[in-house]
């Protein structure tokens, strides 16, 4: 599932400084350090929200309805008509745009992997509406009066501007809709912009697909354990003839009847087709990879106690590596 | 003497060509191969080169000498 964005709100939204400037619009810098809160809705109930948040692998401390999480993000949960949106900020400005000791974070970023681990943990996707998913990005702007955003709005020509309170503006823009918003105790506006992002998976074809079997090449167990930890893989235990780990969230079981055959993959717990098929091309292309490591190393390595040698190798732009070996 | 011209492909996949070597001979090789690179061979073509019949080149005074 991708939740990567393509659609920031323009620079004049945000900074009347700013002009409607291509550049400005995809800085990520400009973006990193103007978004300030990601609003979800999703379709989550009271009980899946303190499972998720239980579960969630990080560490979690929950302080004044909010959740501050290992990973510099602040979650805080609010409920309609049942159902629960979360709100994700950065713990701190220090956290968000980084200082000499701590790392930036990049919300948006961390956003999407929060949601796609809350995917996993319920094996579902947490955040569908009827096949689309409404979210909201929050922009700090630097609009402190009404009237100053009234006039910037239409300057840009945009109309049908609708002046809910003396805090909230709303209008559509390039078939979206933004709200500039206020807190009573604030001095400057943020903007709230709607995302509409099409889902792609978990579902497929209607069908939940929760495990499936593979027949694999993969004859080398030292290869194998070392690309699967490669790839990240938890809980990895093995024996002469199975090889078990957690991938992503999903059960992998290799298993072979001999030492020298290939094995079998069966996969347990699948999160989704797509996830699952690029993972299984990833480690098809790794372990071919860490294959052909393997045998260059050792190659180079023999040649040296034969009466052999190299005449000439190279590298060709499929990676495929040519030797030619003078027999003497 | 020959060349072995080996193609480690990044699917882990090997390929062996012989150069210069004529006959049955260049069987021989992909016993060298298995050997360097530790694999089992799959599959076997054999090119236009098996099928010749190595043989000697031999310089004028050999010609000669050999005619006696």
């Amino acid at each position: 599932m991708s939740l990567v964005l393509k659609a920031f709100p323009l620079g004049f939204l945000i900074n009347r400084d700013f002009s409607e400037d291509e550049i400005v619009r995809r800085d990520l810098r400009f973006e990193q350090e103007n978004l300030c809160l990601i609003k979800v809705a999703t379709n989550l109930r009271l009980e899946d929200v303190n499972y998720l948040m239980e579960n969630l692998g990080i560490s979690c401390k929950y302080k004044n309805d909010k959740y501050f999480l290992g990973n510099g993000l602040c979650v805080q949960w609010t409920s309609y008509q049942g159902y629960y949106s979360a709100f994700i900020s950065a713990i701190d400005k220090k956290v968000l745009f980084g200082n000499k000791n701590k790392p930036v974070i990049n919300l948006a970023k961390q956003g999407e992997l929060l949601f796609k681990t809350f995917d996993v943990i319920l094996k579902r996707n947490t955040r569908d509406v009827n096949s689309k998913e409404i979210f909201y990005y929050c922009y700090k702007t630097d609009f402190k009066a009404r009237y100053e955003v009234i006039e910037s709005l239409k300057q840009h020509n945009i109309e049908n501007i609708i002046v809910n309170t003396e805090n909230e503006i709303r209008f559509k823009y390039n078939n979206k809709n933004y709200k500039f918003k206020r807190e009573s105790n604030k001095d400057l506006f943020y903007i709230e912009s709607e995302q509409r992002i099409s889902l792609v998976d978990i579902v497929s074809g209607g069908k939940h697909i929760r495990s499936k079997a593979v027949k694999t090449n993969y004859t080398n167990k030292d290869i194998l354990i070392k690309t699967l930890a490669e790839h990240g893989a938890n809980a990895l235990q093995s024996d002469d003839y199975n090889i078990y780990c957690e991938l992503s969230g999903m059960q992998f079981m290799f298993s072979r009847n001999n030492t020298k055959s290939a094995y079998n993959l069966e996969i347990d717990k699948i999160v989704s087709e797509e996830i699952c098929n690029n993972l299984l091309k990833d480690l098809a292309d790794e372990y071919g990879l860490n294959i052909q490591d393997v045998v260059y190393k050792r190659i180079m390595e023999r040649i040296q106690t034969q009466n052999m040698r190299i005449e000439n190798e190279e590298v060709s732009e499929d990676n495929t590596i040519v030797l030619t070996i003078d027999l003497g | 003497m020959g060349k072995l011209k080996i193609k480690l492909m990044p699917d882990g996949t090997i390929e062996m060509e012989t150069k210069g070597i004529k006959g049955k001979k260049c069987l021989d090789y992909a016993k060298v191969l298995e050997q360097l690179a530790d694999v089992k061979i799959e599959e076997l073509t054999k090119t236009d080169d098996y099928y010749q019949s190595e043989y000697l080149e031999l310089d004028d005074s050999q010609h000669l000498s050999d005619n006696g």
